[in-house]
């Protein structure tokens, strides 16, 4: 598996849009990047050994302001210590609002690059709402992704809520595509990706380059 | 290689190696199909014994036959098939059907690479091994080794066949003539060693008798060939598949979400979708899907709904909605018509309930108002056979009505056997009928979809 970083440049490289974040390891940069980024933030801890963060307590939501950040960073390390986790790096991230969704990729043994559209989040694997296409895929076959899932009169803005910028999620799915059919990586999940009538945010990413790749993924 | 499949499918004359007198033996009974079923080419049994075969002149070997062969049916033990095939080869014959089994689907994968190399060689298409058989009601070519007397063949017919499975296409056979469906072609590929499902969907594609192609597949050799054929198919014709497999249970564990959730059977409903292929869910959409495709394409989605019976018009709203495909809404000016006709406990609304004491008379006059509107696109009648006011006469009315439209229309019927002789007779004059209202709208959002395919 790509580590953080190296999977953040790769979605970088194919112009997809990723929540603005910043890689820290003491808390004084972490405060001034907090404010640089702006309130509300995301604290996550990167380890080589953690790949489920939420399940270890070592990512942190809804940070406000800096006395919040200074208690989660506190939190982070208690809980890394339990765990017996090593410190190495801390992510703070801008906390985006949307639409929780995941875009991902997969290599099929028959038909090869495979691209998947639906529900993200927490809830991904219990709804599987999700709608698929074999690469590589027109801006129609995109269109057609995103109305095919269940959740879609949602997306489209639902009991006055504002739609979701579809424009923008159909370049995310080009973007994949294209990126799918370079790397031909094994897996993708770009999950969550955050989107609201302004466009979209990808929050967490996983490429898994190959099949013997067994590495658990720097986080 | 493609072209010569045409001596499987229409050779001009047929070695039967493995041909018996043995009433036991597959032999005997394809040699007593050919014979039964009328094949009009030569027919020249190979036996390493007999000198006669049910009464023709039998050779102890294939290049002992002192005539052209377009094709072999192969049914001998797995061991003398290379054997065999070579000595085809040397003798230039076209084509091979190996009908025997004990080959790669049990491990023996040396002995059918020897094939493939044979094939190669020659250039000889072969289908098999371990296949059911080849069948062409047309020309009576009929390598299929189950007796005429257990499975009736189906007549001649506009539908081509490709399975995977032996057994399923059996099934599928069993049910075209129970159905009075006619084929065009039905071919069993076995093993697949030379001639995979790719290269029998571009030989039926190009084959001008096959207007709908069905097919049953496990899995395929090369999905990325299979896809670009499938899209450059099924824009000359219907191409409608049942894939098995559903529960794919991977064998790795994944290591996303992606990988755990988009399985292969997934990929298979994608490459589907893309290609415009007419996914079917289970063993009967086949035909049910196929026979809507005698129907002229509707114009757009709205459906109006007519029955003498509340549930079933509930429950094919209820279809309607979940298919994606809407509801009429007919003009006031049928409303008010239909009111003059009606009795005034019947509302005038779609679904047009014409209640269970309607006659074949109520159908016939709301059907005729029902005509002129410009709103419907497609029609869906409901008819309970078993109301006491319902008789034959209702087939005449239907008949009649079909006949003056432009519009595709299907019948649902449920019921035993006074029902089903009803909708057979329905069915004959080209239009569909089935058993549910979920059957019946499939095939008609099956047939909206083939629209934008077929015109693309």
């Amino acid at each position: 598996m790509l580590s953080m970083i190296d999977t953040f440049e790769m979605l970088k490289k194919y112009k997809l849009n990723l929540a603005p974040y910043s890689i820290v390891d003491n808390l004084e940069d972490a405060l001034s990047q907090a404010k640089k980024l702006g309130y509300p933030v995301v604290m996550k801890a990167i380890s080589s050994k953690v790949s489920h963060k939420t399940e270890y307590g070592v990512v942190r939501t809804n940070l406000m302001d800096d006395e919040d950040v200074e208690e989660a960073w506190r939190i982070i390390l208690k809980k890394l210590k339990k765990h017996k986790i090593k410190f190495e790096q801390i992510l703070i991230q801008k906390q985006m609002k949307g639409y929780e969704l995941i875009i991902g990729g997969k290599k099929d043994e028959q038909f090869g690059q495979m691209i998947i559209f639906g529900l993200g989040g927490i809830y991904v694997e219990v709804f599987k709402d999700i709608s698929a296409r074999i690469c590589s895929i027109t801006e129609e076959d995109a269109r057609h992704m995103i109305k095919e899932i269940k959740a879609h009169p949602i997306l489209a803005g639902y009991r006055g809520t504002k739609p979701a910028d579809e424009k923008s999620l159909i370049n995310a799915l080009i973007q994949t595509n294209k990126l799918l059919i370079n790397e031909d990586p094994e897996e993708l999940d770009l999950n969550p990706l955050f989107v609201d009538d302004t466009g979209y945010y990808i929050v967490d990413a996983r490429v898994v380059l190959s099949k013997g790749d067994n590495s658990v993924r720097k986080f | 290689m493609i072209k010569k499949l045409k001596y499987i499918f229409n050779p001009k004359s047929i070695a039967v190696v493995g041909a018996s007198n043995k009433p036991n033996k597959i032999g005997y009974t394809i040699i007593k199909n050919l014979i039964d079923e009328g094949y009009n080419g030569k027919i020249y049994p190979v036996n390493t014994h007999e000198q006669n075969i049910q009464g023709l002149k039998a050779y102890m070997k294939v290049s002992e036959i002192p005539y052209e062969i377009e094709c072999a049916i192969i049914a001998v033990p797995a061991k003398f098939v290379p054997g065999i095939l070579e000595e085809s080869g040397k003798k230039k014959v076209k084509s091979a059907v190996i009908i025997s089994g004990g080959f790669k689907e049990i491990g023996n994968i040396g002995l059918e690479e020897q094939i493939v190399h044979i094939s190669n060689k020659y250039d000889m298409p072969v289908i098999g091994p371990n296949t059911m058989g080849v069948l062409n009601p047309k020309v009576q070519v009929d390598s299929i080794f189950l007796p005429i007397y257990k499975l009736k063949r189906p007549h001649i017919g506009g539908i081509s066949v490709i399975t995977q499975s032996g057994a399923i296409g059996g099934a599928i056979l069993e049910v075209a003539s129970e159905s009075e469906i006619g084929l065009a072609k039905f071919v069993s590929y076995g093993n697949a060693a030379v001639i995979n499902e790719n290269d029998l969907l571009k030989y039926l594609g190009d084959d001008p008798e096959t207007k709908i192609i069905l097919m049953y597949i496990e899995g395929v050799k090369n999905g990325k060939k299979f896809f670009n054929t499938l899209k450059d198919i099924t824009k000359k014709k219907p191409v409608i598949i049942l894939k098995a497999g559903k529960s794919d249970i991977s064998k790795e564990a994944a290591k996303s979400h992606t990988g755990s959730m988009a399985g292969n059977y997934m990929a298979y409903v994608a490459a589907f979708k893309q290609t415009g292929v007419i996914i079917a869910n289970k063993l009967d959409d086949l035909f049910n899907l196929s026979k809507i495709f005698s129907q002229p394409f509707p114009k757009g989605k709205k459906v109006m709904v007519v029955t003498n019976g509340g549930g079933n018009g509930v429950l094919t709203v209820d279809a309607i909605v979940d298919n994606n495909l809407k509801l009429a809404e007919i003009s006031k000016e049928t409303i008010s018509e239909l009111k003059k006709i009606l009795p005034a406990y019947a509302v005038p609304a779609n679904p047009l309930d014409l209640i269970g004491d309607a006659n074949s008379e109520r159908y016939r006059a709301s059907l005729e108002l029902l005509k002129k509107d410009k709103s419907i696109d497609m029609f869906i009648v409901i008819v309970l056979f078993q109301t006491m006011s319902m008789n034959s006469d209702i087939l005449n009315t239907l008949i009649t009505f079909k006949s003056e439209i432009d519009k595709p229309m299907v019948v649902i019927a449920t019921g035993g056997e006074y029902t089903r002789l009803h909708k057979k007779i329905i069915d004959q004059y080209g239009i569909p009928t089935y058993d549910t209202p979920e059957d019946a709208v499939y095939a008609l959002r099956a047939l909206y979809n083939y629209k934008k395919i077929s015109q693309d």
